[in-house]
């Protein structure tokens, strides 16, 4: 039995798809389904369109990277972009989504690929740490957040016998990143019409939270950060803090209580455990 | 085809008055000011996936003001299947915010599974016809409310067409019982493009049907023109603009404005003139 005729609207569609996102655009075949203007050919009047597409999309992705923007310049990240579409078109009309493969994608691709991690161009660094802050930056915004938990306040005060079996909620919007520049200064600076010097390069811990509609980022040490992520993995508070002073892990409790980044179940002063929010670092 | 009861004047739809395209970065502006304005409209999909900042700030605005959802994603004119998670996200966002209306495109965004992020245009034929009107009744009954449907702008012409836009857009929205959210802006584009008269096409659309209007910048680039709603209405939109008002009475108008987005106030003055424009057009008929 031979297999149904494909239906002329089916075809039309996938043949513009292709037309619209293929590196070489369309083939001869246009000037049989589309029809030209007293002053553009086919192919003209497509590329608009095409070209529309494109600017729209880059458009639309701006929003999501001011930082990147200001230090590739925009014409640069409009490239980025468009070889990403060519390259992965999406299948989720979530920005948010495509955007991840985004930043995936730059990383893929860097120019130095090829090389030893210690001869890579630290300047292609400093853009992937970028992106990828810039990327957790958003999903934190548009994440779940703390307001309907309560702060764990009180966890300075829980009896260091307890620490070994206790094991503490971080808060659903709490993201640990770590980087080799500056790129959370440079997002602020950006945001407040500055960042004309580029991220400095030293190592950076951070965890971001959010409260409100604001996303919150705090600057760690790196020892505070270890200990974050074996907390953020459902490690028994007594276990992530081993070898940390005694007086410094109350204090970290206590600020961390108070940041949001752990909090009580609702109605429920004693931190218990609870889901985890997924932890992501680069 | 016409249905044998009348339909009500924009479907039964509220008067909303003058509103603006909610843009993201204007979030906080809006929530620092609560301008005076009668509605908003937001992008369905910057907000249905959201489960942070942007759906709260959202919430904020709906206590205050009426809102209006306006899709991208749909993909109403699509051969893949309807995408029934989405149109479930989509009502429960409406239901949330109580939306006024609910609208998307005339178009499609994407098959065999992929989104382009784009809404594209579709030949005007008896099959795309049948094809749009089908889908259109399937997603008014899971969202168990009408859908608006705008005119999109468009660059070139399939040569299978065989209907006219206004014919085409006529006969959809009769046919399916839907409603039409008239782009003026996207008329005046798409007849520099096609070079047919924008008047025969606004008279020619089922005006009863227009619940909901825009405006928004274009730009002409000599051999064609362009939807491209980063500069101010041009006076040819306003034009045609009046006549829209007389012929369907007025309806809800929004300013859109997506690239090199301005100030607010920026949006607000546009605003004022639509006003003006469609209290001229109703007093004087023109």
């Amino acid at each position: 039995m031979s297999a149904a005729p494909e239906p002329d609207l089916l075809a039309t569609q996938r043949w513009l798809q292709r037309a619209l996102l293929a590196q070489d655009g369309p083939g001869p075949e246009i000037n049989s389904l589309l029809t030209g203007s007293a002053a553009l050919t086919p192919r003209q009047r497509f590329a608009v369109l095409r070209r529309n597409h494109q600017r729209r999309l880059a458009a639309r992705m701006r929003e999501l990277h001011p930082a990147l923007i200001q230090l590739l310049g925009r014409e640069v990240f409009d490239a980025f972009v468009l070889d990403h579409v060519k390259a992965n078109p999406a299948r989720s009309h979530r920005l948010s989504r495509f955007d991840a493969e985004f930043v995936d994608h730059l990383a893929r691709t860097r120019p130095d690929a090829q090389l030893p991690p210690e001869r890579r161009d630290p300047t292609v660094d400093m853009v992937l740490d970028l992106a990828r802050f810039e990327r957790l930056y958003n999903q934190v915004l548009d994440g779940p957040g703390r307001e309907d938990d309560l702060p764990a306040t009180e966890l300075a005060d829980l009896p260091e016998e307890d620490w070994p079996s206790a094991r503490l909620g971080p808060a659903p919007c709490l993201r640990l990143f770590r980087a080799g520049f500056t790129v959370h200064e440079y997002l602020a600076a950006v945001r407040q019409g500055g960042g004309q010097v580029p991220p400095r390069a030293r190592p950076v811990f951070l965890a971001l939270t959010r409260h409100g509609l604001q996303v919150r980022v705090h600057e760690l040490t790196a020892d505070a950060h270890r200990v974050l992520t074996s907390l953020l993995r459902r490690a028994p508070l007594g276990e992530a803090l081993r070898d940390v002073d005694r007086d410094l892990a109350r204090t970290w409790l206590r600020d961390w209580g108070e940041h949001g980044f752990l909090v009580a179940a609702a109605g429920d002063p004693a931190p218990r455990p609870r889901a985890v929010a997924v932890s992501e670092s680069s | 085809m016409r249905t044998g009861t009348p339909t009500r004047r924009r479907l039964g739809t509220r008067w909303l008055g003058f509103g603006v395209g909610l843009r993201l970065p204007h979030l906080d502006y809006v929530r620092q000011r609560w301008p005076a304005l009668g509605f908003f409209e937001v992008v369905t999909e910057d907000f249905m996936d959201s489960h942070g900042a942007r759906r709260r700030a959202l919430a904020e605005i709906a206590e205050r003001y009426p809102v209006v959802l306006h899709g991208l994603a749909l993909s109403v004119g699509g051969c893949d299947r309807l995408d029934y998670r989405y149109l479930g996200r989509l009502r429960e966002l409406a239901d949330e915010v109580r939306a006024e209306w609910v609208s998307d495109h005339v178009g499609w965004t994407g098959v065999d599974g992929v989104n382009t992020h784009a809404v594209l245009p579709m030949p005007r034929t008896e099959e795309s016809l049948r094809h749009l009107v089908r889908r259109i009744r399937t997603v008014q009954d899971a969202l168990e409310r009408p859908l608006v449907l705008k005119n999109t702008s468009s660059a070139f012409e399939f040569a299978a067409s065989t209907l006219s836009e206004w014919e085409f857009l006529a006969r959809m929205a009769d046919e399916a019982d839907c409603g039409l959210l008239l782009d003026v802006s996207n008329v005046h584009v798409s007849a520099v493009n096609h070079d047919f008269d924008p008047v025969e096409y606004l008279r020619a659309l089922p005006h009863h049907r227009v619940v909901e209007m825009h405006l928004s910048g274009h730009t002409h680039h000599g051999t064609h023109a362009v939807a491209s709603r980063d500069t101010p209405i041009s006076d040819a939109v306003w034009e045609l603009y009046r006549l829209a008002v007389v012929l369907t009475g007025g309806a809800p108008t929004v300013v859109e404005w997506d690239d090199q987005l301005p100030a607010f106030p920026v949006l607000l003055a546009e605003l004022d003139k639509a006003r003006r424009h469609a209290a001229t057009a109703l007093w004087a008929g023109v």
